[in-house]
C-alpha cells in the first residue's frame, strides 16, 4: 500500500513538471544587447547602456514583473546566445527570418521600420534609391541580412564587403572602400549622430524591417506575455514617447505609430 | 447483561469497534472516491465549456476580422482600378462592401464580448472601431475623387492613387496588425484555459485511482477481518460492493481519460486546425489585395512585391532569396501555416496554391492594361480556386470540432448520472454487510 502510494506520488510530480522552461518563472532576466550602436543601444561615458532598445527592454520587463541583467554581444552571437541558453531574450534590432525562426522564436515586433540608405554627400545624387546600388560596393555588417535583402531580393547586384561591426563601415564609407551603407533606418540615424560622420541620408524607404525580440524556441508563455507588454505600451503612449525621445529629430517618418502585427508565438 | 462478563466482553468490544471503524473507513474512501470522480467531471466539464461552447467559438468568430476588412480594402483597390466601362462590376463591389462592412460589425461585438474581464483587448477593439470610421471617411474620398475624373480601366489618376493610399496605409499599417494581434491574444486565452485544465483533469484522474484503491483496500480489508472473525467465507453484500467500487474506478477513470481525450482532440484537431487554417486564409486575401496594389501605385511596386514574398513565405514558406526565386523553388515539402497538413489535402492544396503562384508570376511579367486584364480574369480565378479549397478545410475542421466537443458531452452526461448512483449504492451494500455483524454484540 504505502509502495502504491509512492507511486502514485511519482506519478503526481511528473504532471507537475510537463510544461516547458519559461523566462516568466524566473525573476532576473538576461537581455543580450548590442553596445555599439548609437541611439539604439550604446554605452554611455557613465558605463551604463542607454538607447532605444534599451528603454523598450526596461519597460517591457517591468511590465512582466522582472529585472534584467544585461550581456553585451555582437550581431554574429544574436542567436547562438539563445540556443546556447546563455540569454532569455535577445533585443538586438533583429528583424524575423523563416531561418532564423527554425532556431529561435520571436515576440512582437516591437517597431516596423524601413531599409534606408547613408551615402557620401558627393554621391547624393547619384544615388537616389536601392536600384542606384548597382554596381556599387555597401557594408555587410557580419550576422545581418540587410546585404541579402538588396542583392538576393531586389535583385540589385551590388557588391557585399564584410565587416565586424558599423563603426567599421564608417571608416570605410569614409576612406572610399565602400559607397553606401544601407540598414534599418533607425541604425542609419543614429550613425549619423555620431561626430565627425559627414553622411546623407537617402530616404529611400525601401523593404519594410520588423524589429522583434528573439525569445528561446518554445517559450510560448514568456513570448505571449511579452507581446502583451507590447500592446500595453503602445496603448498607454510609451512607444510613442520613447521613440519621439530617441528619433524625434533624427529626420525619420514618425507620423503613423501603431502596434505592429505580431509574428505569433507557436 | 454486559454486567456479569467482565474480561471477554473488553474482548469482545473490540470486535465491533473494529468492525466499525473498518466500515467506516470504506464508507469514507467511497466518499472521496465520488468526490475525486465529480471534481474531475467538473474540471474538465469547465474545459469542455471554455473551449466547446463559450471562448472557442468566438474565436473562431474573429478570426474571420482580418480577412473581412483586407477584403474590404481590397475591394476599394479593386473599384478604383476598374475603369468606367466596369460599371456593373464595380456596383457589384461596393454591395459586398457593404457585406463586409456588416460583417466586421457582427466580429467585433463578438470580440468584445470574449474581452469582457481583459481591458487590453478592449482597448484593442475600441481603437478598431474608431479606425475603421477614418479608413470609411479615405475610401470614400478616394471613390469621389475616382468618379469624377471618370478614367478608363487601368492606373487612375494620381490625386485618386494618393487619396487610397491614405486609406490602405490606414488599413494596413494600423488596422489590420491590430486586427491580426487580436486573433493572436484570443488564442492565447482559450490556450491558457485549456492548459490549466488540463492539468487539472490529470490531477483528478490521479486522485481517482488513488481514492478508489484505497477504497478496495478498505473493503476487502474489512471483507476478510469478517472472514476471519466470524468464520463466513463471503459477506455476499460486502462482495457486491467492491465489486461496485471497482467498477466505479474504472468506469471514472475510463471516462475521464476519454472526456480529455475528447478535449485534446477538439482542440488539436479542431481548434487549433481551424484557426491556423483560417490565420492562412486571411493572409491569403491580404496577398491578393497586394497584387491590386501592385497594379495601382506603381510608386510603390517593390513594396507590394516585397510585402507579397513576406506573406507567402509565412503561409507555404520555401527557402529563397526573391519572388521569382520562390516561385521556381515551391514544392510540395514547404513548411509554415500550410505546411502542418497532410495526405490528399495537402497535394490538393499544393496545386491551388502553386496555380495562384504561377499566375502571379505571369502578371507580373506584363504590363499596363494586359495585367489588369489578366489580374481581372485568370490570375482573380486562381485565387477563388485556392481560397475555396482553403475554405472547404475549415468547415470540415470545424465540423470534427464540434464532433469531438459532442463526443465529450456524451461521456459528462453518463458520469454524472450512472457513477455516483453505482458508488451510493455500494455504500448501502457496506452498511447491509456489516449491519447483522454488529447486531451480534448488541
Amino acid at each position: 500500500m504505502r509502495r502504491l502510494l509512492i507511486c502514485l506520488l511519482l506519478l503526481l510530480t511528473a504532471c507537475g513538471t510537463a510544461r516547458p522552461e519559461s523566462l516568466v518563472d524566473k525573476d532576473e532576466v538576461v537581455v543580450a544587447i548590442r553596445s555599439d550602436v548609437p541611439l539604439i543601444s550604446f554605452k554611455g561615458p557613465d558605463g551604463a547602456y542607454h538607447g532605444f532598445n534599451i528603454d523598450v527592454a526596461e519597460n517591457l520587463v517591468s511590465r512582466l514583473g522582472k529585472r534584467i541583467r544585461w550581456l553585451e554581444i555582437t550581431a554574429g552571437d544574436q542567436l547562438t546566445v539563445l540556443t546556447g541558453g546563455r540569454a532569455d531574450l535577445v533585443f538586438a534590432h533583429m528583424s524575423v527570418t523563416p531561418e532564423r525562426k527554425k532556431v529561435i522564436d520571436f515576440a512582437g515586433p516591437y517597431h516596423v521600420d524601413f531599409q534606408d540608405i547613408a551615402v557620401r554627400p558627393a554621391d547624393k545624387d547619384a544615388i537616389r534609391d536601392v536600384r542606384d546600388l548597382e554596381g556599387r560596393r555597401i557594408c555587410w555588417v557580419r550576422g545581418t541580412n540587410i546585404a541579402q535583402r538588396i542583392v538576393g531580393e531586389r535583385r540589385v547586384r551590388a557588391i557585399p564587403v564584410e565587416a565586424p561591426d558599423y563603426n567599421v563601415c564608417l571608416d570605410m564609407i569614409e576612406d572610399g572602400r565602400i559607397d553606401a551603407i544601407s540598414t534599418n533606418a533607425q541604425i542609419l540615424a543614429g550613425l549619423l549622430t555620431k561626430p565627425g560622420v559627414d553622411l546623407h541620408l537617402v530616404g529611400a524607404t525601401f523593404n519594410e524591417q520588423r524589429t522583434s525580440i528573439g525569445v528561446r524556441k518554445g517559450d510560448v508563455d514568456g513570448c505571449e506575455e511579452l507581446n502583451r507588454a507590447i500592446t500595453q505600451m503602445y496603448q498607454d503612449g510609451t512607444a510613442h514617447m520613447l521613440l519621439d525621445k530617441w528619433f524625434g529629430r533624427s529626420g525619420i517618418d514618425l507620423s503613423v505609430i501603431a502596434v505592429p502585427q505580431f509574428e505569433g508565438c507557436s | 447483561m454486559t454486567v456479569t462478563v467482565t474480561p471477554p466482553v473488553r474482548r469482545a468490544a473490540a470486535v465491533p469497534r473494529r468492525v466499525r471503524t473498518l466500515a467506516g473507513l470504506s464508507l469514507l474512501s467511497l466518499a472521496l472516491l465520488l468526490a475525486a470522480i465529480l471534481a474531475g467531471a467538473a474540471s474538465t466539464g469547465a474545459s469542455l465549456r471554455t473551449i466547446g461552447h463559450d471562448a472557442g467559438p468566438q474565436v473562431l468568430a474573429t478570426t474571420g476580422l482580418y480577412r473581412q476588412m483586407s477584403e474590404m480594402d481590397a475591394l476599394v483597390a479593386e473599384t478604383l482600378l476598374l475603369g468606367r466601362e466596369y460599371g456593373p462590376q464595380q456596383q457589384a463591389d461596393l454591395t459586398a462592401y457593404d457585406q463586409r462592412r456588416l460583417e466586421i460589425s457582427e466580429s467585433l461585438l463578438k470580440a468584445y464580448r470574449l474581452a469582457l474581464d481583459n481591458p487590453t483587448e478592449q482597448r484593442t477593439v475600441e481603437a478598431l472601431i474608431e479606425g475603421l470610421g477614418r479608413y470609411e471617411r479615405l475610401a470614400a474620398e478616394a471613390r469621389l475623387l475616382d468618379r469624377q475624373s471618370g478614367h478608363t480601366a487601368g492606373q487612375p489618376p494620381a490625386p485618386v492613387v494618393a487619396a487610397y493610399q491614405r486609406a490602405t496605409d490606414l488599413m494596413h499599417r494600423e488596422l489590420l496588425p491590430k486586427a491580426y494581434n487580436l486573433t493572436l491574444e484570443t488564442g492565447t486565452i482559450v490556450r491558457r484555459a485549456h492548459d490549466a485544465e488540463r492539468s487539472a483533469t490529470a490531477l483528478a484522474r490521479t486522485a481517482v485511482v488513488v481514492t478508489g484503491l484505497l477504497a478496495l483496500a478498505c473493503l476487502v480489508g474489512l471483507q476478510t477481518y469478517l472472514t476471519r472473525r466470524f468464520r463466513r467465507v463471503f459477506a455476499p453484500a460486502l462482495v457486491v460492493a467492491t465489486v461496485l467500487g471497482a467498477a466505479g474506478l474504472v468506469t471514472g477513470a475510463v471516462l475521464i481519460e476519454r472526456q480529455g481525450r475528447a478535449l485534446e482532440e477538439a482542440k488539436r484537431g479542431g481548434f487549433d486546425a481551424v484557426l491556423t487554417l483560417t490565420r492562412a486564409r486571411a493572409i491569403s486575401r491580404s496577398m491578393h489585395g497586394d497584387q491590386s496594389r501592385y497594379l495601382l501605385d506603381p510608386g510603390r511596386k517593390d513594396t507590394y512585391e516585397h510585402t507579397f514574398l513576406d506573406k507567402a513565405r509565412a503561409i507555404a514558406a520555401v527557402e529563397s532569396t526573391s519572388l521569382p526565386d520562390y516561385q521556381s523553388k515551391l514544392g510540395p515539402g514547404f513548411q509554415g501555416l500550410l505546411g502542418g497538413v497532410t495526405g490528399a489535402d495537402r497535394t490538393r492544396l499544393f496545386t491551388a496554391y502553386q496555380r495562384f503562384q504561377q499566375a502571379d508570376a505571369r502578371m507580373r511579367g506584363m504590363s499596363g492594361a494586359a495585367a489588369i486584364k489578366f489580374w481581372d480574369g485568370e490570375l482573380t480565378q486562381a485565387y477563388e480556386g485556392y481560397d475555396k479549397l482553403l475554405e472547404e478545410l475549415v468547415r470540415r475542421h470545424e465540423s470534427d470540432f464540434e464532433r469531438a466537443i459532442d463526443s465529450g458531452d456524451g461521456a459528462l452526461e453518463t458520469l454524472w448520472r450512472l457513477v455516483p448512483a453505482g458508488l451510493a449504492a455500494g455504500a448501502l451494500l457496506v452498511l447491509a454487510g456489516v449491519w447483522p455483524r454488529l447486531r451480534e454484540y448488541r
